[in-house]
């Protein structure tokens, strides 16, 4: 019962937020930056570029609500679509404790969804998986690591290898 | 390419300069219109095949699609189903698709700055009408000016490539009234299927229809739904977004069915997804909802589906998926997307029961992920314990903010980790037996005869919707009932006329098992009028009209794949003319027996129940019955009810023999 609750108040939150931010579309789209009101629900009054993108990849990763956050991160205008720049943030943030468990497997459909937005070769996707699972410790090192942490941490577990060092984003 | 088309749409604007501008310059009215189809000069210059068909565009099949239009009441006139004033052109343009034609040919020729809705060009805001018209228009088409739409294409460049389009399904949710009947969105695929992309379907994008109902519940949330007041959207999600809210968060396994569509189609649906951005459409949860909503746009995808038309008074989402496979054909076999309480279920089962335990003592916290227990079990094997045991916790975390939850979680994942286990080996959750598309029809007729108390009667029994414990349960969620306004009329030869037997207004029973990892709750409710046998003023007995109201919550155990066996505590009020004073009011229990898979033929359920009802006219009720089904074909079954009934301290036997036909 208590679980039907919070799930319906946290629809109604996410569909609140829907139709405020409908009334505002036109000034979010006036923004044109980083995708519609990405992540402000969190970060209130923050309309910067670093902050909204900050305001999803701070998502904690076991966190509870990755889904009224995203809802805030697509609602806004509906129809609208993710810029190509932020698939790979709103994604991780999205799916942070998914990618968790699949790192710590060394395997999954959200660990191969995450080797291609880092636009991984088919041929290295073994090598991707393989290495990122052996540096789970360091890609996860706290359980409050955010999904942006937890971006650079993959970014320094390919960059320090040979081979994956190319995928790493600079 | 844009800019090529739109240079040589100048080009054959140059060339055709006394036709296109005598053709389009006065296409601001319906009037306008006609009479430029009149062949004549139009004739001369060798267009009169494209604009004869003008006036005849508005009725064609595409144009009615692409503005939702539907026949109006009794078959008179035009409404559309959208509710956004900005999406039509013309004034009156809901009620009059020709008018509206006549309004978006010209404002498609409107000066380049010209802002409609969303501030867009005419046509950037309608991508998908101007596409289509200029096709249908032919030569006159291709001579229409050409706007540039960098909104248009940054959208289609970010949405990334589609290459399919699937009908998903996510099954039904008994715990949200709104779900129970399942739901359905669009997928828009990236890639064909079974190939090497195809399978990073999370990243493809779905389209939903949903309606924004706020924080609104009960009978308010009730009363809005069926009369319209929510505002229902088309909306983009990424497909994993909606797979985490339907399969991890409510726990709904998620069918997918890729529809064989070819690109043209794919294209068509894309630029009207985009048209129909921020256009509100008034919902209705039983016609106008999320799956017949849905219906409309692959009827713009593919004109001349007639899916909508099929549906009257009530569109549930499981008969529109039938629809949508009759009309269209599947690319590949449905997939089937377990959740996340099915995955761990199965997960479950493959281990021995100690594991189990200790799974569900890692997931509470009893012990740590380092406890000396685990280290009999083979790697293998912990590795899937402790992924268990994460699992569980994601599960509950969802429910439940729990700041233990992070660092268990974390634990648990390092611990499996370091298992040195890489993949993993445990066998996937089963496929069910039957999709849903498979499941019998909604609606029901049932026939037959029988002798109560030593008295033969003959019986019509119909209900329009949906699924009853002893109908087949292929296709449909386990332990789960929905019955509406399920109508009996019954005849007892050589004692009057045909009766009014009973009718069920809503019955809904959710069976839920509860094992060692999930604890449900089971739950039953039930309104409905039935003629039952209580004594007469005159010291004799017959039948009378009872109203009653009963709920009650219980328990439920799974016998092995097949069978069910639950218990619930009830209570219980009723109303009768007979009853004196006209109310009785009291506790109940009742318990049963349910057996048959999805792929058993047969079906049979044992039950009793016993209310006693102190308050008002204070009497006593027992039931004590056993009902099989045996299917004789796929919408067709055999049943059998035997019943031994007890009231107002006089008892009888029931018996009778049906035939079951679903629709």
């Amino acid at each position: 019962m208590k679980r039907s609750t919070n799930r319906s108040r946290m629809q109604g939150m996410a569909a609140a937020t829907i139709g405020a931010a409908m009334l505002v579309a036109g000034s979010a789209r006036a923004d044109g930056d980083t995708g519609c009101g990405l992540g402000s629900q969190v970060w209130e009054g923050q309309s910067s570029v670093p902050a909204k993108v900050l305001a999803v990849t701070t998502n904690g990763l076991f966190g509870n609500q990755t889904f009224g956050i995203t809802s805030g991160t697509l609602g806004c205008e509906p129809g609208s679509v993710i810029k190509a720049e932020q698939r790979l943030n709103v994604f991780t943030a999205v799916n942070v404790d998914r990618l968790a468990r699949e790192i710590a497997v060394g395997e999954g459909e959200a660990l191969d969804a995450l080797a291609h937005l880092y636009g991984v070769a088919d041929a290295d996707r073994d090598a991707f998986a393989t290495r990122l699972n052996a540096r789970f410790d360091a890609i996860f090192p706290t359980p409050t690591v955010t999904a942006g942490d937890v971006l650079a941490g993959i970014d320094r577990a390919l960059a320090e290898d040979a081979h994956l060092a190319r995928y790493a984003r600079s | 390419m844009r800019t090529s088309r739109a240079t040589r749409a100048a080009e054959r604007r140059g060339r055709g300069r006394s036709v296109a501008p005598a053709l389009f310059a006065s296409l601001g009215t319906l009037v306008a219109l006609i009479a430029c189809a009149v062949p004549g000069p139009l004739g001369a210059t060798g267009h009169a095949t494209d604009a004869t068909s003008v006036p005849a565009l508005a009725q064609a099949p595409e144009w009615i699609a692409l503005g939702h239009w539907r026949r109006g009441p009794a078959g008179r006139g035009w409404e559309s189903l959208a509710d956004q004033p900005d999406f039509f052109l013309a004034p009156d343009g809901k009620h009059d698709p020709a008018a509206e034609l006549a309004a978006t040919l010209a404002a498609f020729r409107a000066p380049p700055e010209t802002r409609v809705r969303l501030d867009l060009h005419p046509q950037c805001a309608f991508p998908a009408r101007f596409a289509w018209l200029v096709q249908a228009l032919g030569d006159a088409g291709r001579d229409l000016p050409r706007v540039p739409c960098p909104t248009l294409a940054a959208w289609r460049s970010d949405l990334g490539p589609v290459a399919g389009v699937s009908l998903i399904f996510p099954e039904a949710f008994m715990n949200n009234p709104a779900s129970m009947f399942g739901h359905t969105l669009l997928r828009l695929d990236r890639a064909p299927p079974d190939t090497a992309e195809d399978r990073r379907d999370l990243l493809a994008y779905a389209v939903n229809f949903a309606a924004d109902t706020g924080d609104d519940g009960g009978a308010l949330f009730a009363a809005k739904g069926l009369t319209g007041v929510y505002p229902g959207t088309f909306s983009l999600w990424p497909y994993y977004e909606k797979v985490r809210q339907y399969g991890d968060w409510e726990s709904r396994d998620i069918w997918e069915y890729r529809l064989a569509l070819t690109p043209d189609e794919i294209e068509r649906l894309l630029l009207h997804v985009f048209e129909l951005r921020q256009v509100r459409f008034d919902y209705f949860f039983f016609d106008e909802n999320c799956s017949y909503q849905l219906l409309g746009l692959l009827e713009v995808a593919r004109p001349g589906l007639a899916l909508r038309d099929r549906f009257h008074g009530w569109a549930i989402p499981a008969d529109t998926v039938r629809a949508v496979l009759d009309e269209t054909s599947l690319a590949a076999e449905p997939d089937w997307r377990p959740s996340a309480a099915t995955r761990i279920a199965a997960r479950a089962r493959t281990l021995p029961p100690r594991a189990r335990r200790l799974a569900g003592e890692l997931a509470a916290g009893g012990i740590a992920p380092d406890d000396p227990a685990l280290a009999s079990f083979p790697d293998t094997e912990r590795a899937s314990l402790l992924l268990l045991a994460y699992d569980l916790v994601r599960l509950r975390a969802k429910a439940e903010t729990a700041d233990a939850d992070r660092p268990r979680s974390l634990a648990l994942l390092r611990a499996r980790q370091r298992t040195g286990v890489r993949g993993d080996p445990a066998p996937g959750a089963r496929r069910p037996a039957v999709s849903p598309d498979a499941g019998h029809r909604p609606a029901r007729v049932r026939i037959g005869a029988g002798v109560r108390d030593e008295r033969a009667f003959l019986e019509l029994r119909a209900r329009p919707a949906f699924h009853d414990l002893l109908d087949p349960p292929g296709g449909y969620l386990r332990g789960a009932e929905i019955d509406f306004l399920d109508v009996a009329l019954r005849l007892y030869p050589g004692h009057g006329d045909v009766d009014l037997h009973a009718l069920t207004l809503l019955e809904i029973v959710s069976l839920a098992p509860r094992d060692a990892l999930f604890r449900p709750i089971s739950w039953r409710v039930r309104t409905g009028l039935t003629s039952r046998l209580a004594p007469r003023a005159n010291g004799g007995f017959g039948d009378a009209w009872f109203w009653d109201l009963s709920g009650g919550a219980g328990l439920t155990a799974a016998l092995g794949d097949r069978a069910l066996a639950y218990a619930f505590a009830e209570a219980q009020a009723e109303t009768s003319p007979r009853l004196s004073p006209a109310v009785a009011v009291g506790p109940g229990a009742s318990a049963g027996l349910l057996v048959g898979g999805a792929e058993d033929r047969w079906r049979t359920h044992l039950r009793a129940r016993a209310v006693h009802l102190p308050l008002g006219d204070a009497h006593s009720a027992f039931t004590l019955a056993f009902e099989q089904t045996l299917r004789l074909g796929p919408d067709l079954a055999l049943e059998l009810r035997l019943a031994g009934e007890r009231d107002f301290g006089r008892s009888w036997l029931e018996t009778g023999v049906f035939l079951r036909r679903w629709f």
